[in-house]
């Protein structure tokens, strides 16, 4: 066990495809309880480094901690166990069962039988399924299937929330309330967010992780990010505001 | 209404009223059959029956695990073998019955760990299961000599034992199971492992089984160790084939390397994908359909069996891709909803005719 004072860090993470570095030698840090973003442009990384640490690609050299536990070769389930929920860009949902199945089995990890079904019918209430509770997860909306699956990820009431870009597919008025639930849920748990929909990370913003070709570009405040020269030129493009 | 109520309940929930009803009715039914029947018809009806555990356990496999496993063959080849040379051995079947379940459940356990802890993919499970299948008739044929013995009981390779032992009353040595008796054990263990199988997918384990069917990447992200569900799920079945495997050989007193042949793998598939894999009820009934279909065609002196039936399947699957039972339950869905619209819409008629009135 290594002394990490960081809810999740990596130290010289690294992945390389061929010998071209998708990500070179990355030191990240996450304190307890933050809303971090991470963005950049596409090809910069940031799936990669989301893949690495949410356990579902191994780095090429590197290590990732979680709570001080190295987690750099834990399985998909261990991953999960030890307190992290993971969401990704495609709705990855289990269709042809029922929307309220779907979270009960999240919630079901933990908990017995009936404080189970009691977080499920909460997660529920919370993401306004009830009254499609159910039905089958495969004949709802897509953004609606993304929310199933962010209420799994809320049922798992995990130390840690990995999200893959949540608001991806999402008309505005899905994308506001995304943007509130995941205010919400930072109440209770730490999250990074990779996203590249600007209007969004304004939302939701607090510190900001630009990622470009493989390394961290910048680490600060939206406000201060956005008037970054490097950044608009790698990013936002030369014209500036997005 | 019924058959609505009998497909609609989801897997995961218990089942309805109406299923009971309609499963205690199918009981007495079954129960009732040898009063009013010859012996040569339950003796044919015995074995469908444990044909019908025996493709219960692909279906559940296949249909709520998403495993297709021809490897079911191999755990029914192992029971029946097990209960024979058990049986011949000491003279005693009520733990030869026994061992037929318990020797499948760790051939299935070895088997399935280093092909699901191997990380093997779907099709390459089945691929595998098929092929463990063939090598290992070809290997039970191989022991035509003599030299070929468990305890006292030669294994006589491609002639099979013709010598298995009747199945003793477990209280009464001399007394053992016949004709009848056999049609009522075998009868009564098919309804067991129908209704237990269902149960069981009431349960959590049940329900993660059929979460990783649907994703098994996300049940792995919500915690779940997959591969131990899986194996799980694999030995069960392989516990069930192996089951039905001694039923056969008390069935016919007789076992042989073509229980676990190519074609007693591919009728199995046939028995499932007649039926349907969506639900358990399919593969009891698709085993029914199947075996009428083989005696009709074999007495009906048409010659080519297998050719006409392998045209017939054709034809099933693409007339009834997900099988005949849940291709029944959609049809009486959609004839009641089309109903009620043409009441609704007389209705409407109805009251414009009386408004203009």
């Amino acid at each position: 066990m290594v002394r990490s004072d960081y809810l999740l860090e990596t130290r010289n993470l690294r992945k390389s495809y061929g010998g071209v570095n998708a990500i070179a030698n990355v030191d990240f840090k996450l304190e307890f309880g933050e809303l971090r973003c991470l963005i950049g442009p596409n090809g910069a990384g940031k799936s990669t480094f989301f893949k690495m640490i949410s356990g579902q690609i191994p780095p090429s050299a590197g290590t990732v901690y979680f709570d001080s536990n190295n987690i750099t070769r834990s399985s998909r389930h261990q991953v999960s166990r030890m307190g992290i929920g993971i969401k990704n860009q495609v709705p990855d949902v289990f269709d042809n069962i029922s929307v309220r199945e779907n979270i009960w089995l999240a919630a079901r990890f933990r908990h017995h039988e009936a404080k189970g079904a009691k977080i499920a019918d909460n997660v529920l209430e919370q993401l306004s399924l009830t009254r499609l509770a159910n039905s089958l997860v495969g004949e709802l909306a897509h953004g609606q299937r993304q929310w199933v699956e962010f209420g799994m990820v809320m049922a798992l009431q995990p130390q840690l929330v990995l999200l893959d870009e949540p608001a991806a597919g999402m008309t505005a008025e899905e994308t506001n309330r995304t943007a509130q639930l995941i205010l919400e849920l930072n109440k209770t748990s730490a999250i990074v967010v990779v996203e590249h929909d600007m209007q969004f990370i304004r939302q939701i913003a607090k510190k900001v992780t630009v990622f470009h070709q493989g390394k961290i570009l910048i680490e600060d405040t939206m406000q201060n990010v956005q008037a970054n020269e490097m950044v608009r030129d790698v990013y936002l493009g030369k014209s500036g505001h997005a | 209404m019924f058959i609505q109520k009998f497909f609609e309940t989801p897997p995961s929930q218990m089942p309805h009223r109406v299923w009971w009803t309609l499963v205690g009715l199918a009981v007495a039914i079954g129960l009732l059959i040898p009063r009013f029947t010859e012996i040569d018809v339950h003796l044919d009806l015995s074995i469908v029956f444990i044909f019908a555990i025996l493709a219960l356990s692909m279906g559940f496999l296949w249909g709520f695990v998403g495993m297709l496993s021809f490897g079911q063959t191999v755990f029914f080849g192992l029971g029946g073998y097990t209960y024979a040379v058990w049986s011949l051995n000491y003279n005693e079947t009520t733990f030869g019955m026994i061992l037929a379940i318990f020797i499948p459940v760790l051939a299935a356990a070895a088997l399935g760990y280093f092909m699901i802890y191997g990380r093997i993919s779907s099709i390459y499970f089945t691929v595998t299961t098929l092929v463990v299948t063939i090598v290992l008739e070809k290997a039970v044929r191989a022991t035509s000599d003599e030299r070929f013995k468990i305890g006292d009981v030669m294994l006589r390779g491609q002639n099979g034992i013709s010598t298995v032992p009747d199945l003793q009353v477990p209280w009464n040595h001399h007394e053992t199971l016949f004709l009848t008796g056999v049609y009522y054990l075998a009868f009564i263990l098919m309804v067991l492992s129908y209704i237990g199988l269902r149960l069981l997918l009431t349960t959590h384990f049940g329900r993660v089984l059929v979460s990783i069917r649907e994703n098994e990447h996300r049940a792995e992200m919500l915690g779940y160790d997959t591969r131990r569900y899986r194996l799980m799920a694999f030995v069960i079945s392989g516990g069930l084939a192996g089951l039905a495997g001694g039923l056969y050989g008390v069935w016919g007193n007789f076992v042989a390397p073509e229980m676990m042949n190519l074609s007693s793998a591919a009728s199995l598939v046939m028995y499932v994908i007649v039926g349907g894999k969506s639900t358990l009820i399919g593969p009891l009934v698709g085993t029914g359909i199947v075996q009428q279909a083989t005696n009709w065609l074999g007495t009906a002196g048409l010659g080519q069996v297998n050719l006409i039936l392998g045209g017939v399947m054709i034809i099933f699957v693409m007339v009834f891709p997900r099988g005949v039972l849940p291709s029944l339950g959609t049809a009486v869905t959609y004839l009641l909803q089309s109903r009620r619209h043409l009441s609704v819409q007389s209705d409407v008629v109805g009251k414009n005719a009386q408004r203009e009135a």
